[in-house]
């Protein structure tokens, strides 16, 4: 089955991926075959009492930004530091 | 074309050792052997003849001292475009990565280049080794060299088909779910995938990191023996890597009859063509003859062992080509002012078309929903495929599949992207369960185009191989 057009700008967003209208159509179609493909698995493994209705894409909750560990809290971390900076081993014949 | 090309490498070693022609001359030959063939095979997307002929000369003195460094000193060989080449364009087949220059060589480099062989170039691939014809390549076609018309094979064609047209000694490629296997089988010569861990791939770009291998591809099973030692071994920049137990392959020689499992499931599978299958039964009875017991063994439903490779290998994949972002890496759209815009149009040009079909699946399969779905149940049906394979392995010595399941196909994409992702069933099995597997050739089909036969062993068995691959290559 198709995915929606929605879905594949959604996975291209997540991918980092500009796509035109002609490949969002296309992969589509592509990503549904696949997907069809895949179901291969769903007779063989998993769960036995696995008979949920697999939910989409929309059904996911919002990504959220949220605070994350401060600059201070990262450095007092680092074994050696420079300044405001970490200091780490040379790589590749930098001095 | 020179016959010194067609040479074993122990052949070239005693001929350069005892000054029949020098490392220089054999190099020069190859070189023109890629100049007269190059116009049709195309296997070569970066030569290396100047350096090639620098080392040669270096190769030269050495063995004119007596002090070479061993099987592989003076003697040309070629490597797949996605190892890391210091000073040496590798591109990976990509506009992602078309100028860049590595400031680093991957271990396999600098192992080869320490036991003094001579790196004649970089080989043509499908994109970022998605693919299975070379066809996905964005920088050049690859041809077959026994026919035209047809495709090398894939990703590894460019290796394959180097080798097979005498452009090369022996080469490298990678091999993820049969990428040097496949290509090998197509182009008439032998294909190994070691076991996972026995060859770092510090230095290989990596697909699907969890299957990536390095692959050979050589003439003869000797050859294949004297480079995979050479290749082997501990490296502290891949922590998969581990230390092969016989690296000279000499306790893996048996003189009991081995025992060799055929699976019935993938010699009747409707993708394998009648030719192959009589080519595989040939093969069967020609061991029944030599004194091997034959058994039948059964698999894990061929579509399920499918679907895990495609989610695993594509989960992975989008994974490991997030990094090419324009800005740590890869091909930059310069002209996007804001940070994600740069990121999407640096990646949308940079990519081709499979490329981006297989970041946005496993983007897909990773998704919340679909990871419980699907990606949980691969690793399972991986799990139990390993699990039955160790098991065949404890009461059989090999397991035994055509490579793959018809001849080369023909060029300009006949087949479509599912019917290609079929062409894989055969070698997945060993890529999902780390195993060692090797295809040998053996047989033609109605067109003359070679068939192969894949022997799979347990881990680390790799001369059991080798030893069976020999008994083949004296009775063709």
């Amino acid at each position: 089955m198709e995915l929606s057009i929605d879905e594949v700008k959604l996975l291209a967003q997540r991918s980092r991926l500009a796509l035109s209208e002609k490949e969002l159509k296309k992969y589509a179609r592509d990503l549904g075959a696949l997907e069809e493909l895949s179901a291969a698995l769903l007779p063989f493994f998993g769960p036995a009492n696995d008979t949920e209705e697999p939910f989409g894409l929309s059904d996911m909750r919002e990504d959220r930004v949220e605070a994350g560990i401060c600059r201070e809290e990262l450095l007092k971390l680092s074994e050696l530091r420079r300044e405001e900076f970490f200091s780490v081993p040379c790589t590749l014949g930098e001095v | 074309m020179s016959e010194m090309i067609k040479r074993s490498l122990a052949e070239h070693r005693r001929a350069l050792d005892g000054g029949e022609y020098t490392s220089v001359e054999l190099t020069r030959a190859y070189l023109d052997e890629i100049d007269r063939r190059e116009g049709v095979v195309g296997a070569y997307l970066t030569l290396n003849a100047e350096a090639a002929l620098k080392s040669a000369t270096e190769a030269d003195a050495r063995i004119s001292k007596g002090v070479a460094r061993g099987a592989l000193d003076g003697i040309p060989y070629a490597l797949k475009d996605n190892f890391c080449t210091k000073g040496l364009r590798t591109t990976c087949a990509s506009k992602m990565l078309e100028h860049f220059i590595p400031p680093y060589d991957a271990s396999v480099v600098t192992r080869l280049n320490d036991a003094g062989a001579i790196l004649l170039g970089k080989l043509n691939m499908d994109e970022f080794a998605m693919g299975s014809a070379t066809e996905t390549s964005a920088l050049g076609v690859t041809r077959n060299p026994i026919d035209p018309d047809r495709v090398p094979g894939g990703s590894s064609g460019g290796s394959a088909a180097a080798v097979a047209a005498y452009e090369a000694a022996f080469s490298l490629g990678s091999d993820t779910g049969g990428s040097v296997r496949q290509p090998a089988a197509f182009c008439g010569v032998l294909g190994m995938k070691p076991t996972y861990g026995a060859i770092s791939r510090y230095g290989m770009i990596a697909m699907a990191s969890s299957l990536d291998c390095v692959g050979l591809v050589t003439h003869t099973a000797d050859d294949c023996g004297a480079v995979l030692s050479c290749l082997m071994g501990v490296d502290e920049r891949d922590t998969t890597t581990v230390a092969h137990p016989d690296p000279s392959f000499k306790s893996m020689k048996k003189d009991a009859p081995l025992r060799i499992a055929v699976v019935r499931e993938l010699l009747e599978d409707e993708a394998v063509s009648l030719e192959v299958r009589n080519s595989t039964e040939e093969a069967i009875g020609l061991l029944r003859e030599c004194g091997f017991e034959i058994g039948e063994v059964s698999l894990p439903s061929p579509d399920a062992a499918l679907a895990a490779y495609c989610v695993i290998s594509a989960a992975e994949a989008a994974s490991n080509l997030a990094r090419y972002d324009g800005i740590r890496f890869g091909h930059c759209a310069a002209t996007e002012k804001e940070l994600l815009s740069l990121y999407a149009k640096g990646r949308s040009e940079g990519f081709g078309s499979e490329v981006k079909r297989r970041i946005l699946f496993g983007t897909y399969m990773m998704t919340e929903d679909k990871r419980v779905l699907y990606y949980d149940r691969a690793l399972e049906a991986r799990a139990r495929i390993r699990e039955r394979m160790l098991q065949i392995l404890k009461q059989y010595d090999m397991i035994l599949t055509p490579t793959t399941p018809t001849s080369a196909f023909r060029t300009g994409g006949s087949l479509t992207p599912m019917q290609r992702r079929r062409a894989d069933l055969c070698a997945i099995y060993a890529s999902l369960s780390g195993l060692p597997a090797l295809s040998v050739p053996f047989g033609h089909d109605k067109d003359g185009l070679p068939l192969a036969i894949q022997l799979i062993g347990a881990h680390f068995c790799e001369g059991l191989l080798l030893q069976t691959a020999k008994l083949f290559e004296e009775v063709r």
